[in-house]
């Protein structure tokens, strides 16, 4: 079996987020709705302090919150793991939103909504809408560039390791702080790092099994 | 309703390189039915990290379909100029506002070329496009101006850094040598966190070196780029940079005895014999001074051939300890170098430079430093400990079969350390840690880069390298083709001062790096009066650079703007320059619609360094450019032909990229942005590398060599521990001051590298209570990034890019807290707003603000309103620049309250 997983090492992120917005690029996603953050912070008192710099997006949990909330099965589990949502499915119900303990769900209304307010679509955002159809009335959520990944496994290439077949975030990020690839292969790079490095998922407690790791 | 999927018909792409900051990374860029759609960073490249890049990087497809973008000349109806000042344009034509221009040019450099101002833009880093500049501005004077430069020139640059980089590294900056750093130290330095030059390679190369255990330790007023990357971040008070290094050095030479004899003998000035007069003791006497003059170098951009020895025969003297006399520093007989001791030659008292230095150091106690700096003394004299010790002096390390000594241990400084009144002696200070333990362009250590290429192997253009030049100091032929182009970015070999009754001071205070801010200062009447200058800047023509948002204290820039008589702008988005103070804007083109061959040149902004590769790449355009926006070589070459100066235009052109046979451009020849590529691109790498091949490869790639990597063990030449020249140049200053009244400060030119409190330092009013600086933000650059949606999104999830943030203790104590909307007020009285933001990890005397925010043009809604404005706290007049290379001070004391 495929199980399509992530781990962010937080020692090698600067923080520069270009996961987020080539996250954006690559779905051309609208303003206010972001499949990938970065959360940052500190923790700790003058003088020893650490600063806190947290890429999230979907954590892809084998026991996903939304999976079960959903009344249409319009969110789902693929078999290699990663957590869709059929937008022809999507009733815009929103229980997924409330469900998700890591609030990466966005309710996406405004198909109109322009980058520059008042000043109509620029001819990216316009041939956006229609290379990579978004359905307005319908939750979103990163889906690990499944169609990075389908596109990719269909022309003989490798997510994780060819970039082409690998999602947008991962080989954007300059300092090469995000390893994707199969957690049930334990000889991926990603199976590898998570077993010497000793990743750690975001809230464990919440039961969720989340694919996405984190180290450093 | 679904939109439908658009028919396929392009789909394409197209290598390029970014233009977001001047790392320029080798990008490629997907096109789909002549709309682009996605960057990428270039994985075949290390011009960049090798695959990845930064999220200003992607953001470039919001500068390209800006619709705020200009796409026609605009002419000024509303002559009242000022700050926030409406212009009232009026859309003209292409020839209509040549018409404007070019009477009015004409009319200024047949006068007087001095009174023609022209500014470019250090938002990018290629050097080849400033080249094209000068090229025109050469061909349509005559010669080089007195004014000219970067915008943000003293105020995001590193005046500082790029002197003591270019003395001591034979490069623009320094870094440390991540593949092999073990303990990093910086000082106000975002090198491998994501800004600096060869940004995103520095970002890959810094992340691995952290994962693989190498120990950062940052100094810096705020725990978030680089201290917040950083194993230890050690928060300081602005402008303590210097004190800090000189009193590690202390440590290392007078309590550890820990340093390395045979690079400071070898490498350095440290043997050389220096008398009562602070000057070197020499073989025939004392030096007869300098040959060529400021101007002569400057205007006709010829190298000084000697500086202070006047020539070649009367060299500095070293004591040989075995034979027991004295002999010039490179007779091949020397036994053994004498680093101290007492000695006479010829009836002079003297000493080696090593007994001096280590006598002076004793005077930066990390106790002393304490005080100051509020860094324990024992932390301090720990971090050195480490440092020597990381340094691991005497070790090897062998590459590609050569042997070369092994310094795992670096300290890089860079505009935080170094944009203060004391940032020179700072930076070289630095450089002086890095010279003790010999961690200088060798594995492991600090590197200049790109300090030496032996060529491109099957044309062996491209060549530079640093050699030894007078008195065996290090001199650099770099820039290769581009040679005589561009001042070499030293300053070194050095000038000697003179009042050339110019307009730039700078001929004074002749160790300033390229560039000015004389024509902003507050006090610019003041010193062109005394320096008797007849000339009056009346023509500006701002090449892509906001030189009003990139000038310390826009108020400041505002009435000299109003001074002069006519202002052109050529750039992609009205701003406030040209809102305010514009007569004509040319509509520019974008990097994504641009051509040109930035990546040939001897770029010091944005190579790999270490082993990594050679790589250049051009930049291409990748969408057809819209509207009537200008490629920027067509407008200077259209401006050039209607000023009659074409041929002068072309021949500058060969002459400075040393186009030659049927790579010179010929005078009836026509010129175009892809036709000076493909000469060029020829010249350097052969018949077969012209435009078409690149414009499909995008980038040539050949390996590098240990000798170019780590040049320093395999050329002879030395750098200074000692800045002898100083003194010289101290007393002919003194001498002008006294001859016109300028009050140019002396008090910094000793040679002993040093520490003096800055003014801002010095102020004791208890109402001032904190110190105010700014800081780079990762995902900006300059005053350009904030217009870009993506950008702005980043910034507004970001807790500190747009507000001003403090210490939590220090905002309790004076009852403010999180979210107030605080004024923050100099002892001079300028003043900033902003909303509060509480941090730990905040020096408690200092409050932070992010570098170019508070823009308020209206060509530029996204940027407008966000943030608040640093810049307008500065000073900007003599009293507040570092006297000997003109570095702003870029720290100042507030009160804050809330509004």
């Amino acid at each position: 079996m495929t199980n399509w997983g992530m781990i962010i090492d937080l020692q090698k992120c600067i923080g520069c987020y270009s996961c987020m917005i080539s996250c954006k690029q690559e779905h051309f996603l609208p303003p206010g709705v972001f499949w990938n953050r970065v959360i940052i912070g500190e923790d700790g008192k003058y003088p020893a302090v650490n600063k806190q710099i947290y890429p999230v997006l979907c954590n892809h949990c084998v026991e996903a919150a939304c999976v079960k909330a959903c009344p249409t099965r319009a969110t789902t589990r693929r078999d290699d793991g990663i957590v869709i949502i059929d937008y022809d499915k999507c009733v815009g119900c929103r229980y997924c939103l409330i469900a998700c303990p890591f609030q990466q769900r966005t309710f996406y209304t405004d198909g109109e909504k322009e980058y520059f307010p008042g000043q109509g679509l620029t001819e990216y955002e316009e041939i956006g809408r229609r290379l990579y159809p978004l359905e307005t009335g319908t939750v979103m959520k990163c889906n690990f560039c499944s169609e990075r990944i389908d596109a990719g496994i269909e022309k003989g290439l490798k997510p994780g390791t060819d970039r082409e077949a690998t999602p947008a975030c991962v080989i954007a990020c300059p300092t090469e702080a995000r390893v994707f690839g199969d957690l049930d292969d334990p000889n991926s790079e990603v199976s590898r790092k998570l077993r010497e490095e000793k990743g750690v998922q975001l809230h464990p407690e919440y039961g969720t099994e989340p694919s996405v790791y984190y180290v450093g | 309703m679904k939109a439908s999927r658009p028919e396929i018909y392009e789909d394409r792409w197209v290598k390029t390189m970014c233009g977001r900051c001047y790392a320029m990374c080798g990008i490629r860029v997907h096109v789909v039915n002549g709309v682009a759609v996605k960057i990428e960073g270039e994985p075949d490249s290390m011009h960049g990290s090798g695959g990845g890049i930064c999220g200003k990087g992607v953001a470039g497809l919001q500068v390209l379909y800006d619709p705020n973008r200009l796409n026609v000349p605009l002419k000024r109806t509303n002559p009242e100029k000022g700050l926030y000042a409406d212009p009232k344009w009026q859309e003209i034509s292409w020839e209509e506002a040549y018409n404007e221009i070019v009477p009015r040019m004409k009319k200024v450099l047949e006068e007087n070329p001095n009174e023609f101002f022209f500014q470019w833009s250090t938002s990018r880093g290629d050097q080849y496009r400033a080249f094209g500049e000068m090229q025109f501005i050469q061909a349509v004077c005559g010669r080089i101006p007195d004014i000219m430069g970067a915008g943000g020139g003293g105020l995001h640059c590193g005046k500082a850094a790029h002197s003591a980089a270019g003395v001591v590294h034979s490069s623009w900056s320094i870094v440390p040598d991540f593949r092999y750093c073990n303990y990093a130290i910086y000082f106000g330095s975002s090198k491998g966190v994501g800004s600096g030059h060869s940004a995103m390679f520095s970002a890959k190369l810094a992340a691995e070196a952290r994962h693989r255990g190498m120990k950062v330790v940052s100094f810096d007023p705020m725990c978030n780029f680089s201290g917040g990357k950083a194993t230890e971040w050690v928060p300081v008070t602005p402008g303590t940079d210097g004190l800090i290094a000189l009193s590690m050095c202390n440590v290392l030479v007078n309590e550890l005895g820990k340093y390395d004899v045979d690079y400071l003998k070898n490498k350095t000035n440290a043997p050389y014999l220096v008398g009562l007069d602070m000057k070197y003791v020499r073989e025939k006497g004392p030096a007869r001074g300098l040959k060529i003059s400021q101007s002569e170098y400057v205007r006709g951009g010829a190298r000084p051939g000697l500086y202070i020895g006047d020539d070649d025969t009367n060299k500095p003297l070293v004591w040989d300890t075995i034979d027991n006399r004295a002999k010039v520093y490179d007779d091949p007989g020397i036994k053994e170098y004498a680093l101290d001791g007492d000695y006479e030659v010829r009836g002079i008292k003297c000493h080696p430079v090593f007994q001096l230095v280590k006598e002076h150091l004793k005077d930066y106690t990390p106790e002393k430093a304490a005080e100051l700096s509020g860094i324990p003394g024992e932390n301090i004299r720990r971090i050195a400990t480490e440092f020597v010790n990381a340094a691991s002096i005497g070790s090897t390390i062998t590459i590609d079969g050569h042997i070369l000594p092994f310094r795992p241990a670096s300290a890089i400084i860079f505009r935080g350390g170094q944009g203060h009144e004391n940032g020179f002696h700072a930076c070289f200070a630095v450089c002086l840690l890095n010279q003790l333990v010999g961690s200088a362009d060798v594995p492991g250590g600090t590197l200049g880069w790109p300090a030496r290429s032996l060529g491109y192997p099957s044309t062996g253009e491209l060549s530079w390298s640093p050699y030894k030049g007078t008195d065996g100091f290090l001199e650099t032929n770099h820039f290769g083709p581009m040679a005589g182009v561009m001042a070499s970015h030293g300053p070194w070999p050095t000038n000697m001062p003179e009042n050339n009754h110019g307009l730039n001071p700078n001929c004074i205070t002749s160790v300033g790096h390229i560039g000015t801010n004389i024509n902003f200062q507050s006090d610019r009447h003041e010193i062109w009066e005394k320096m008797g200058t007849k000339d009056k800047l009346k023509m500006m023509i701002a090449w892509g650079s906001n030189s009003l948002l990139s000038t310390a204290n826009h108020e400041h820039a505002a009435n000299a703007l109003k001074e002069m008589e006519f202002i052109v702008v050529y750039d992609i988005f009205n701003n406030e320059l040209t809102e305010g103070f514009a007569d004509i804007v040319l509509p520019a083109v974008c990097y994504l619609e641009d051509c040109d061959g930035s990546g040939f040149a001897g770029q010091n902004f944005n190579h790999a360094y270490g082993m990594d590769g050679w790589f250049c790449h051009i930049v291409q355009p990748v969408v057809e450019v819209k509207g009537e926006r200008k490629k920027w070589q067509t407008v200077l070459y259209e401006l050039a032909c209607c000023l009659g100066k074409k041929e002068q235009f072309l021949q500058t052109i060969n002459n400075t990229l040393s186009l030659r046979s049927n790579n010179a451009f010929k005078p009836d020849d026509d010129f175009s942005a892809e036709q000076l590529v493909d000469r060029v691109a020829k010249q350097l790498f052969g018949d077969e590398h012209g435009w078409e091949w690149f414009s499909e490869n995008g980038f040539i790639h050949w390996p590098k060599k240990v000798e170019e990597a780590y040049w320093r063990h395999f050329v002879d030449a030395r750098v200074p521990i000692y800045l002898e020249y100083l003194v010289e140049i101290g007393e002919k200053i003194k001498s002008i001051n006294e001859e016109t009244g300028l009050g140019f400060d002396l008090s910094q030119y000793t040679p002993l590298i040093s520490w003096k409190p800055t003014s801002v330092q010095r102020i004791d009013d208890p109402r001032y209570d904190l110190y105010c600086f700014s800081y780079r933000d990762i995902i900006h650059t300059g005053s350009s990034t904030m217009e870009q949606p993506w950008i702005d999104e980043a910034s507004r999830m970001n807790p500190y890019t747009y507000n001003i943030t403090m210490n939590r203790d220090t905002a309790q104590k004076k009852g403010l807290t999180e979210g107030d909307i605080i004024e923050v007020e100099t002892d001079r009285g300028r003043k900033t707003q902003g909303r509060l933001k509480l941090m730990e990890g905040q020096h408690p005397k200092v409050v932070g603000i992010a570098a170019n925010s508070g823009h308020w043009a209206k060509g530029q809604p996204i940027a407008r309103g966000k943030g608040s404005n640093f810049d307008v706290l500065l000073e900007l007049d003599q009293e507040h620049l570092d006297p000997i290379c003109t570095t702003i001070e870029t720290s100042v004391r507030v009160s804050v309250r809330k509004t």
